[in-house]
């Protein structure tokens, strides 16, 4: 049961934490021009992605544990858990993107543009 | 794994077990047994076959916008009917096709696929779909009786607030909201609860089929994003307009910005809640007839749950000509394009299992084939308006309507009118004859290429959107004209496609339980399924267990056949838990609609309705839920 919450978390940490981080500085954004301070942007968008590769790390020693195999369709629990484990790396990769591309934004982009 | 050469039907038949099933599935005689019923097959089909209906209405709508803009300065409708007619065309393809129509699919299937008896909360599911009826027939009540809504299908504030939308048009058009919207959460939390805990034993995590994956992403994603739009159409735009609250007032600290925030923080989901399904059926069609496994079915798995999520952040990027901060802006840019590998997985993943399988080109592949092009041109529009300095130049214009149209249509309705040909021997006992199929689809590929085509370029040349005319000087006719003559190729096609489904549905060839050697449940089923599906419950020991040996096959026995007994399973590995009893047939959830309707169309005209509609309500809930004998408990 543990392990299926840890499965779980790994799955969905990382777009859970883009939503939040996104959300964030989307409502600091103006916050930021006014202050002329854009560093509180950055310190959301850093804090989002360690904890996403943080999940994305988590998912794939899980992966490691369970035997890393591509997931199949065998019937079983270390099959199931496998899937969600690289799923879960998988998943935060792909979010750790996400969050790098708006991170990307930040720096271009001037607190008022 | 590919389909085995003879594929039988796997049921294991049981007469007496067949009777009595028979007879504790069986519907009520008459009227009142139709107006009862709650098994999710008869309940899918009424909605598929109402969301038709409204796709028809809507059809002409277009047809009507097109008749008036095929020339300049035409005078076919007036601005203010031009004005009802865009608004209602919008409304009904968003609000009572599209999302109907899917959640009618996937009642009718996911049962069926997962290998149950029928969906988590079947009263649930017919309150879900005369609330979604009744909707429908206010909005078209209100067109009819010059009282159609006028403000477009998204009826921004302040435009539609009490001061320059005066009358009930507007409220109209919010309250058919809230009746849609109920019905959609409704049919969503049974297939999300019925995906999760009502699947075949052996059915784990990594054997659901893509369709149903595809469905309880989607039921996920009605539940989180239909709340904004019921808080922005029943509590800023209808309090606004009846109570006098000030939600959209700046004299009053209101903010107009606010309705467009929580509008679009449901509509952009919306887009990805229609589109979401198809993907599910596209994979199903392309095994089957690929002959062989989903490629990357893990992959495809999660750039579901990927979309799902990004889709979320997406809704300001149908804002960025509302002066928000540009950084703030450029985070929605970002996520545009982000989104985009999500859905370019799924294309590639459909690529490798065409590349790998032998490919059967029947009718249904053809609509495959045709939504790739369409929607591939539809997201690289969509990458383009994710450019805020592209959007702003052509925002409101053609090119917008050009770029949902060939999402929408393409990335939607091509794959769904392909899954009506794949699935049709299924719901119907027959099959759809093959060669009106491609002559349909053809017909409809040109034609809607004809349409929506041209509306490229009339938006790069500054035609905006919901002009009811122009003037000869703007050199916008020959595009205009062009794109008239599509609309009216599409209707050709449809009525291709209705005498097709007429003609097949009463001499069509006989289907069989299986005619295209699929591998999923719905196909032991007999077609069209028995009331509760299977006489014996199949289990799942593959992800196409219909691909595996028939010696290795398996049945769930022990369930009760005297009484509407389902077995609940558990969520990671369908692991079987316990045996549940479904509710019989109900005029309940008909009766609760119409006592719920009383409030909330009373409420349009006088607000002091909505009292009398939570009472009578009330009295509905009591009733529904009033147990009349006890119940038959067994440990």
């Amino acid at each position: 049961m543990k392990r299926d919450v840890l499965l779980w978390l790994a799955i969905l940490t990382g777009p859970v934490i883009w939503m939040v981080s996104f959300g964030a500085n989307f409502a600091l954004a103006p916050w930021a021009c006014s202050l002329q301070w854009k560093p509180a942007l950055y310190v959301v968008s850093a804090s989002a992605l360690l904890l996403t590769a943080g999940s994305g790390v988590l998912a794939w020693f899980e992966w490691q544990r369970i035997g890393r195999e591509f997931p199949g369709e065998t019937d079983g629990v270390v099959p199931r858990s496998r899937a969600l484990a690289s799923g879960g790396v998988i998943v935060n990769a792909t979010f750790a993107l996400v969050i790098v591309s708006q991170f990307i934004v930040e720096v271009i982009l001037g607190a008022c543009d | 794994m590919t389909p085995l050469a003879d594929t039988p039907a796997v049921e294991l038949d049981d007469e007496p077990a067949r009777r009595e099933l028979e007879r504790s599935w069986a519907r009520r005689p008459g009227m009142y047994g139709w107006l009862s019923v709650t098994t999710h097959q008869a309940i899918g089909l009424r909605y598929i076959v109402t969301a038709f209906i409204f796709l028809l209405a809507g059809g002409v709508e277009a047809l009507l916008m097109r008749l008036q803009l095929a020339h300049a300065d035409n005078h076919v409708l007036s601005a203010d009917k031009y004005n009802q007619i865009f608004t209602v065309h919008g409304s009904t393809m968003m609000f009572l096709f599209a999302v109907p129509v899917m959640e009618g699919m996937g009642v009718y299937l996911v049962p069926l696929m997962l290998g149950t008896r029928n969906v988590a909360f079947p009263r649930l599911n017919a309150f879900g779909y005369w609330m979604y009826v009744i909707g429908g027939l206010f909005l078209y009540w209100g067109l009819f009786t010059n009282t159609g809504p006028d403000v477009g299908w998204f009826a921004y504030t302040p435009l539609s607030g009490p001061q320059f939308s005066p009358g009930k048009r507007v409220d109209v058009w919010a309250q058919m909201i809230t009746f849609t919207e109920i019905s959609a959460m409704c049919v969503a939390a049974e297939l999300a609860a019925t995906v999760m805990k009502m699947r075949a034993p052996g059915m784990s995590l990594n054997r659901i089929p893509m369709y149903c994956w595809a469905m309880l992403v989607q039921s996920l994603m009605v539940l989180f994003a239909m709340p904004a739009i019921m808080v922005a159409s029943n509590i800023f735009l209808l309090t606004d307009r009846t109570i006098g609250t000030h939600f959209s007032n700046p004299a009053e600290g209101g903010d107009p910005l606010l309705y467009q925030h929580v509008f679009w923080f449901f509509g952009h989901p919306e887009v990805y809640i229609i589109f979401i399904p198809a993907l599910g059926m596209v994979s199903s069609i392309m095994d089957t007839n690929c002959r062989r496994t989903i490629f990357g079915y893990p992959a495809m798995v999660l750039s579901l749950v990927a979309t799902a999520f990004i889709g979320f952040g997406l809704w300001v990027h149908h804002m960025f000509a509302t002066g928000l901060p540009q950084i703030g802006e450029a985070y929605f840019t970002a996520a545009s394009m982000m989104i985009a590998i999500a859905s370019g997985v799924q294309i590639f993943c459909w690529l490798a299992t065409m590349w790998t399988g032998r490919i059967r080109m029947n009718t249904a592949m053809h609509f495959v084939l045709g939504f790739i092009f369409i929607f591939v041109m539809g997201g690289l529009t969509g990458v383009m308006l994710a450019a805020i300095p592209l959007d702003l130049q052509v925002h409101d214009t053609f090119f917008v309507v050009a770029h949902f149209h060939y999402v929408l249509i393409g990335g939607a309705l091509f794959p769904l009118f392909g899954a009506f040909h794949h699935w049709f021997g299924k719901f119907t006992g027959r099959m759809m004859d093959e060669s009106l199929g491609k002559l349909s689809f053809w017909v409809l590929f040109v034609g809607f290429n004809l349409t929506f085509f041209p509306m490229h370029i009339l938006g790069l040349k500054g035609m905006t959107r919901r002009i009811y005319t122009y003037q000869a000087e703007m050199g916008w006719d020959p595009a205009n004209l062009l794109a008239t003559i599509g609309a009216f190729v599409i209707a050709a096609g449809g009525v291709l496609f209705i005498w097709n489904v007429v003609k097949s549905w009463n001499t069509g060839v006989m289907a069989g339980d299986n005619p295209w050697s699929s591998g999923t449940f719905e196909w032991a089923a007999t077609s069209p399924p028995r009331p509760y599906n299977f006489v014996y419950l199949p289990a799942a020991t593959s992800r196409y267990p219909l691909w595996t040996l028939p010696k290795e096959r398996v049945a769930v026995t022990g369930l009760r056949n005297d009484r509407r007994e389902v077995l609940v399973t558990s969520i990671m590995d369908g692991e079987p838990q316990h045996r549940y009893v479904l509710p019989g047939p109900s005029i309940w959830p008909l009766l609760l609609s119409v006592l719920t309707t009383i409030g909330l169309i009373g409420s349009v005209f006088q607000f002091q309705w909505y009292y009398l509609g939570m009472v009578l309500a009330t009295i509905g809930l009591l009733g529904w839920f009033w147990q009349r004998k006890p119940a038959d408990i067994e440990p």
